[in-house]
């Protein structure tokens, strides 16, 4: 049984790349997290993690920390 | 002595614009101004801004999200000048 999840979610629109970088780095710093990506463009965060090691809203709450808001997500493989 | 606390991203040209705001607006000032730049996203998670960038005076939140206007700063800079 798998332990890993995909998640995408859709951020509200970030003022430039370099924020993008920096949601990804600290969501990628996230135990449990195995790969994190934040596209500028279409302010999207694509992130796979662990669900025993952490949870969607761990990740959610660092995000919002940080100052963006995620306005929608969808799970797949 | 005022404290200006900014919250922004290294590299970001808007928080860059807040950076020379912020200075075009003390120029205009005649008592002294403490300005803080954070960048670190370990540091800017403690403020919970809401938003970046991020502007504090004093430990009060001013702005989120957008470049306030020199004039803005000014006024937040002389509220409760003695």
């Amino acid at each position: 049984m798998t332990t890993k999840t995909k998640v995408t979610a859709k951020l509200e629109q970030l003022s430039c790349p370099d924020c993008a970088n920096m949601i990804a780095r600290v969501v990628a710093k996230i135990k449990g997290v195995e790969e994190a990506e934040v596209r500028y463009t279409t302010s999207k965060l694509i992130v796979t993690y662990d669900t025993v090691v952490t949870s969607w809203d761990s990740i959610a709450q660092s995000v919002a920390k940080l100052g963006y808001k995620i306005l929608s997500k969808t799970t797949g493989s | 002595m005022k404290n200006i606390t900014l919250l922004g991203v290294e590299g970001c040209p808007t928080c860059a614009r807040l950076d020379e705001t912020v200075q075009a607006a003390i120029e205009t000032l005649d008592f002294p101004v403490a300005v803080e730049k954070i960048t670190e996203p370990e540091k800017i998670m403690e403020y919970n801004a809401g938003g970046l960038p991020a502007v504090f005076v004093n430990g009060r939140r001013k702005a989120v999200r957008r470049v306030p206007e020199v004039e803005e700063f000014v006024t937040w800079l002389k509220e409760d000048q003695a």
